[in-house]
């Protein structure tokens, strides 16, 4: 596997993580979900147009959220996402792996320590 | 004010989805650039450079259309090709298929056969032929409510003559080789009625019935 390849899927699968938390408190159009990450990782995460909507498409696909139309505060229409049965299973589980992932990182190389 | 959905359609070029599902993407990713316009100039920033703001998330058109065609990717097509062609072609050859054994099975009764006399298969055909009408309409019906394209409309509300016009040039011919009854050989001209009465007729009143359900559905709702 190439490096491109485990940095694209890492990202992918931090973007997961993050989606799926953040629709886990309540439902939230694209903007906006981009906008929160951005703002409560204090930049470390950031979703632009490009990078969010293709994993929020695969993300509808696999049935992890589903998204309607609605008018946001502004009274604009917008696509918001919340999530699905099959989506709240998987944050646990998702959860997980990535402590264990950071676990093994650690141990590996002290970064917490660093 | 940006008419961000033709800039979105502009910088993406070819989006290959679903009508229904290319309208939705567009106005979402059309949304996403308005609301990053509106929060840049809520920063203070003048209309100009909010504008170059929202455009640098989408300067990457190329690469955005393609992560959305593998987002949709095949198990989506696959879905939609079941959805908006086999499973309409489906119901229309099975409501086709049944109203013909249905109207075979009412000229078989004794009444029907004095009241409509030798000319009951006549009936049968006529009537059989006039319901392809509803048949077609029910085909092209389905097929356009889950975003069918204009030619699987066309082919679900056309199956059950594209069946017996299947029927007509292969099985016949096959099925009287494998018996060696070479009486279509020599009599041609009688397979060519057949199909010309069991195929074309009724492909054209299936196509009469889908002809309102071939223009394109009306817009949903968007931003």
């Amino acid at each position: 596997m190439t490096a491109k390849r485990i940095r694209s899927q890492i990202a992918r699968g931090s973007g997961e993580l993050a989606i799926l938390s953040l629709l886990a408190e309540q439902p939230l159009y694209g903007f906006e979900i981009a906008r929160q990450i951005g703002e409560r990782t204090g930049g470390a995460l950031q979703f632009t147009l490009a990078s969010l909507y293709p994993l929020l498409y695969e993300m509808e696909k696999r049935g992890w959220v589903e998204a309607h139309w609605e008018s946001n505060d502004a009274g604009r229409d917008r696509r918001y996402y919340s999530l699905t049965r099959s989506g709240k299973k998987q944050l646990a589980p998702l959860r997980e792996e990535w402590r264990a992932f950071f676990h093994a990182l650690d141990a590996l190389t002290g970064v917490n320590h660093a | 004010m940006p008419d961000w959905k033709k800039l979105v359609e502009e910088r993406l070029g070819s989006l290959n989805l679903p009508p229904s599902a290319k309208q939705e993407t567009l106005a979402e990713l059309a949304a996403h650039l308005e609301d990053v316009y509106e929060a840049a100039q809520a920063r203070g920033l003048d209309a100009t450079a909010s504008l170059e703001l929202a455009l640098q998330e989408i300067q990457d058109g190329p690469v955005l259309l393609a992560n959305i065609h593998r987002a949709h990717a095949e198990e989506d097509l696959m879905n939609l090709r079941t959805r908006s062609l086999w499973l309409p072609a489906l119901a229309s050859l099975f409501a086709s298929s049944l109203f013909l054994f249905a109207l075979t099975e009412i000229s078989l009764q004794p009444r029907m056969l004095v009241r409509l006399n030798s000319s009951a298969a006549h009936w049968v055909y006529t009537l059989w032929i006039v319901g392809q009408i509803a048949f077609g309409a029910l085909g092209a019906f389905l097929s356009r409510r889950v975003g069918g394209s204009r030619p699987a409309r066309v082919v679900a509300a056309t199956f059950p003559a594209i069946v017996m016009l299947a029927s007509c040039a292969i099985v016949i011919p096959v099925s009287a080789l494998m018996q060696h009854n070479d009486f279509i050989f020599h009599e041609p001209g009688r397979l060519w009625w057949g199909a010309f009465l069991w195929a074309v007729v009724p492909a054209v009143t299936l196509l009469l019935g889908a002809t309102p359900f071939l223009q394109p559905e009306p817009a949903k709702r968007h931003a």
